[in-house]
């Protein structure tokens, strides 16, 4: 009868450290995307990127790209401009996002025009890579942004998923390498909308301690079925530099002036 | 004794070895690698494969699935069906095979809003107002929806499903599987589902293959053995007569699983083939053992029946050597052949004769030593005696129509120039062309949904044009790009076009939507933009101020059309060069870059372009004027930087129909000279030797005359008929020569040709009667080249037969008249 008590007691205990082991995951899996998103957060960037896409014949193709982006807690606002290949040169893309608001322009140098794009393109390719204007955001979820449980751990990593609240995200779910040094990402598996199947993969090739800060500064995403590769490389950077929102117009968009 | 006994021993060793190696290679019919598509003809290192390998490579899986959902009542802009197609389209995306699913709830929309370009979903809900939208987007840019993703009609709806590149056989059925289940689940009273595409139609060749031998063997076994039971009318006879043909046809399953051949169209006929040229073989050795131990003294032991056994091969080994060799040397001109399939063919017949040869000549004796132990019963030998005298007496009527052909030879002669001149003359009426669809009949479900896709969609065959250059700026230059599309334009001329698919639509509507409302006061000089150069300052008062224009409305009201155009004249554009204008395209798609990866290979600098024709007709002869189109119109020299090339399904059929073609002929003519030669050195004549083509050339007009006149195509089971009918139809000659030449210095009551129709006539007879039989099984085939290819062959073995006893005993006897006179 003792031993029945014993057992019970036991199974209790078991039962309740689980729990709060759990609790204490889940937890830190949102507080895990949350260093990891803050890591990544700049107030300001600029950066100066080459883009190489990789073919499953292995033939490379390589882009030139310039980005400004600036952010708050609640506006991102960023301009990109391409360098290269000569034919796109100096074509630019606006993007404003406030609260409940997002739009995105484009600026044709050969029509010397801009144009609003509308928002069906975030999912899109950016400039024929494996990356979508989605991804050149950001490819993890903000802590309030989706659900994240931690689904493993080793030393060095911790694996944490994430499932977007919003039910129109363009992944449906994420598995996340997070580097337990830098808090970045070291790899990320994004999956299709439904969270079955992984269509894409983002390896953290090379990562650099800039002005105190971890910067990812070479990166691989990969689409899964066609073996297609692009290659993000950081050629320069500046963190945290103050931007006056006229860059951010339309206005400098057209005319690369104030 | 002691010799009976050694000899029974031997006897049932040789047994043991035949039958072992047949019940082995049967136990191994399961292993057997099963590709019946027309793609195993094509060999590797051709160029349609090197193009379509290309074209994959840069622009994903040709080899599209296509589900389609088809709703008459309630047509497809329609609550239930749109949410029907969508649910199909994001179930589908999720199969693991798959690559990419493009459907009209899937597609972006390029629009005009109140600011600018509107790339948003074609199908954003299933709300009236979402649909009467949705239909208006549809209509706006009719030349991109109709035809492609839903038909003029609106009542029919494409989802094309492109399955993952390098999916192995085992994968694609799967898949096809899958969405074979899909298609049941959801068809309703209203809406209808259907699979069709290429791989529909291989696993529907592949299944019914396996079926369709399973079913014609016991078939062609049921009427060999007629005609065993009609020749030789003695069951034990019969039976063992089967043997040998059973071997032969399981040894050589046995050699394709062993060698991993692959089991195809043409191979999958060897072991029916086998089954019943086979049976000469044995009827002949059993019909002159019948007849020889018939005329023994009583009572037949099993010595005397082992010395007529040795007398009987004796005496055939021969003419069944010779009637092997000339068969093997018809199926063995088929190693000129350019299609593997072909060549494996006719070596793998050529080794099946050699087996079946052997199984008559050893397997055979042993056999009949090993039934006929305690040697024959009296009674019996009464029973055939009289089976001889009734079919003396068929003989006997034979003989008489060939005596009346003789005294008419003029009539014989203007008889056979007219057979061979008709023939002549409609040679070039023989249609070619493999189109796997035209296996099955008509109430082929398969048949039936790819005919009704086509109806809705234009078309359901497709050819890919590939224009790639080296220079990467030569695809998206003004000039490539306006004779892609007078190239285009000229294609829907054709009747045979569905519709033509390319990146020119995207282009001019993405110029058409960028140049709505400019002008030229609007430009301004626009300063370069470098965040890294040294000129450039984050402190805004560093840079210059730009002059501020007023803003401009954007006005929907008024689309200029005249921008509905792919950008040719710079100065429209208020630009100074074409390369230029190129810039500009090259800009426009930057905004396109997930969606046109079927049509360029870069969005930015591709040096590959596609376009995609969907015919409604897969003749050669549309085909190849297409083809001959195509390479016509861009040889003119217009863009020299560019290569073209034809890739497609329906480049494949067209390159197998050439190749098939080419087969056909270099069979014919390797097979006719090598018959020639064993002619002319058995004869030593020239004479002879010419003579004895006779039923060989009746053999071909009978196939030629027949294929023109029944419309029945030159394909890669029909083209295998010619060689086989040449290496069949000269044993005749063969047997009929010799006999002639041997009967004609002795001095008889009768003629030679009154004398050889009771022998040697007598035997063509039967043998034409066993093959032509046999074959009739082919004719319960369910693939029609098959059937075709029963009839025809039976036609031939008829005007073989007849050519072979009348036209060759007429025009040996006129020869001979003619020798007389001349000396």
């Amino acid at each position: 009868m003792i031993k029945k008590h014993r057992l019970k007691m036991v199974a209790a205990v078991i039962y309740v450290v689980l729990a709060v082991t759990q609790t204490i995951s889940a937890m830190t899996a949102a507080q895990i995307m949350e260093k990891v998103e803050n890591t990544q957060k700049h107030d300001s960037s600029a950066l100066d990127i080459s883009l190489e896409l990789i073919g499953e014949n292995g033939e490379v193709r390589t882009r030139r790209i310039q980005t400004l982006n600036r952010s708050s807690e609640q506006n991102n606002e960023s301009i990109t401009i391409f360098l290269s290949p000569a034919s796109v040169r100096q074509t630019r893309f606006l993007s404003i996002e406030k609260e409940n608001y997002k739009e995105q322009w484009i600026y044709l140098p050969a029509l010397k025009q801009s144009r609003k794009i509308g928002s069906a393109e975030r999912g899109a390719s950016f400039m024929g890579s494996d990356f979508s204007y989605e991804d050149m955001d950001s490819t993890t979820f903000d802590s309030d942004e989706a659900a994240h449980t931690v689904i493993g751990e080793t030393g060095e990593i911790y694996i944490i998923e994430s499932v977007p609240y919003e039910s129109d995200a363009v992944y449906g779910r994420t598995i996340t390498y997070v580097d337990k040094e830098s808090f970045l990402p070291s790899k990320v598996q994004l999956f299709d909308e439904k969270g079955t199947t992984m269509i894409k993969e983002l390896i953290i090739l090379e990562k650099d301690l800039i002005d105190g800060s971890w910067v990812a500064t070479k990166m691989e995403m990969r689409t899964i079925s066609t073996g297609h590769r692009s290659v993000i490389t950081i050629v320069q950077a500046k963190y945290d530099i103050p931007i006056p929102s006229s860059y951010f117009s339309l206005q400098f968009l057209k005319t690369g002036r104030i | 004794m002691k010799t009976k006994r050694k000899k029974i021993c031997i006897d049932i060793i040789i047994t043991l070895i035949f039958l072992m190696m047949s019940i082995y290679s049967l136990s191994l019919i399961d292993e057997l690698k099963i590709d019946s598509s027309t793609d195993v003809f094509i060999p590797q290192d051709s160029q349609v494969v090197a193009v379509n390998d290309k074209i994959e490579l840069e622009f994903g899986s040709l080899d599209s699935l296509l589900l389609s959902v088809h709703n008459e009542q309630d047509g497809i802009l329609h609550k239930q069906t749109l949410t029907l197609i969508d649910d199909l389209t994001n179930m589908i995306r999720q199969l693991p095979e798959v690559e990419s699913v493009r459907s009209i709830t899937s597609l972006t929309h390029l629009g005009v809003d109140s600011l600018g370009l509107e790339a948003q979903p074609l199908f954003t809900g299933t709300q009236e107002d979402q649909i009467r939208h949705m239909a208006d987007q549809i209509e706006s840019w009719k030349e991109v929806y109709h035809n492609s993703l839903i038909s003029k009609d609106l009542t029919f709806s494409s989802i094309v499903i492109s399955m993952k590149t390098g999916l192995t056989e085992q994968q694609q059925q799967q898949l096809i599987g899958k969405l074979d289940t899909i298609v049941t689940r959801y068809t309703d009273e209203s809406s209808i589902l259907s699979l069709v595409g290429l791989p529909v139609i291989k696993r529907e060749i592949n299944t019914s293959l396996v079926n369709d031998l399973t079913f014609l063997a016991p078939i062609a076994a049921i009427l060999i053995f007629f005609v065993l039971t009609f020749s030789l009318k003695r069951p034990a006879g019969i039976l063992l007569s089967f043997v040998p043909l059973l071997v032969s046809s399981s040894v050589v399953i046995g050699i394709m699983v062993h060698f991993s051949i692959t089991f195809t169209m043409a191979t999958m006929l060897v072991p029916v083939l086998l089954l019943i040229v086979s049976s000469a073989y044995a009827i002949h050795v059993m019909s002159h053992f019948y007849e020889e131990i018939e005329q023994l003294p009583a009572p037949v032991t099993y010595e005397s029946v082992d010395s007529t056994l040795a007398s009987v091969i004796r005496k055939n080994r021969k003419p069944i050597i010779l009637a092997g060799m000339t068969t093997a040397a018809g199926f063995l001109a088929q190693l000129a052949s350019p299609l593997r399939p072909f060549r494996m063919f006719g070596l793998l017949s050529a080794f099946g004769i050699l087996i079946s040869q052997l199984g008559s000549l050893f397997l055979l004796p042993s056999l009949i030593r090993l039934t006929s132990i305690n040697g024959i019963r009296e009674d019996k030998r009464e029973r055939w005696r009289s089976h001889k005298k009734r079919n003396d007496e068929r003989t006997f009527k034979s003989t008489l129509v060939v005596q009346r052909a003789m005294h008419h030879t003029k009539t014989v002669v203007i008889l056979s120039v007219v057979i061979c001149a008709v023939t002549i003359a409609l040679v070039p009426h023989i249609k070619k062309g493999t189109n796997m669809i035209d296996f099955f009949t008509e109430d082929n479900r398969v048949v039936k949904d790819t005919e009704i896709y086509s109806d809705k969609m234009g078309g359901s065959g497709i050819i890919n044009v590939m224009f790639s250059t080296e220079d990467d700026s030569s695809i998206l230059t003004p000039s490539f790009l306006l004779s892609l599309q007078t190239f285009s334009q000229k294609l829907t001329g054709f009747d045979t076009v569905g519709s033509v698919q390319s990146i020119i639509p995207y282009i001019k509507r993405m110029n058409l939507l960028m140049n709505q409302n400019r002008s030229e006061e609007e430009q301004q000089t626009a300063s370069e933009i470098d965040f890294f150069s040294d000129s450039f300052s984050f402190e805004t008062e560093k840079l210059p101020s730009a002059n501020t224009a007023e803003k401009k409305e954007y006005d929907r009201s008024q689309i200029d059309y005249s921008f509905d155009e792919i950008p040719s004249d710079p100065k429209k554009y208020f630009l100074e060069t074409r390369q230029d204008l190129s810039d500009l395209i090259s800009q426009y798609l930057i905004l396109y870059s997930g969606n046109l990866s079927y049509f360029i290979n870069d969005t930015i600098e591709p040096d590959a372009a596609n376009i995609t024709i969907i015919v409604n007709d897969s003749s050669s002869d549309s085909l190849g004027k297409l083809k001959d189109f195509i390479t016509s119109y861009w040889d003119d020299g217009r863009n020299p930087n560019i290569d073209v090339a034809v890739g497609g399904g329906e480049a494949i059929s067209l390159e197998l129909t050439n190749l098939v073609t080419k087969s056909q002929i270099y069979s014919l003519v390797i097979s006719l000279v090598v018959v020639f030669l064993i002619l002319l050195f058995l004869f030593r004549s020239l004479r002879y030797a010419l003579a004895g083509l006779i039923p060989v050339v009746f053999a071909l007009a009978g196939i030629f005359s027949s294929m023109a006149v029944l419309s029945i195509r030159l394909d890669i089971v029909t083209s295998l008929l010619a060689a086989l009918a040449i290496g069949i139809g000269v044993d005749y000659s063969i047997h009929y020569i010799f006999a002639y030449q041997r009967l004609k210095g002795l001095s008889t009551s009768e003629t030679p040709i009154a004398v050889i129709m009771k022998t040697t006539g007598k035997a063509i007879i039967i043998n034409v009667l066993s093959v032509t039989i046999g074959f009739a099984a082919l004719i319960f085939s369910r693939f029609i080249p098959i059937r075709q290819m029963g009839i025809l062959f039976c036609i031939s073995m008829i005007f073989a037969g007849c050519a072979a006893l009348i036209i060759l005993p007429v025009t040996l006897v006129m020869m001979e008249e003619s020798y007389d006179q001349k000396t």
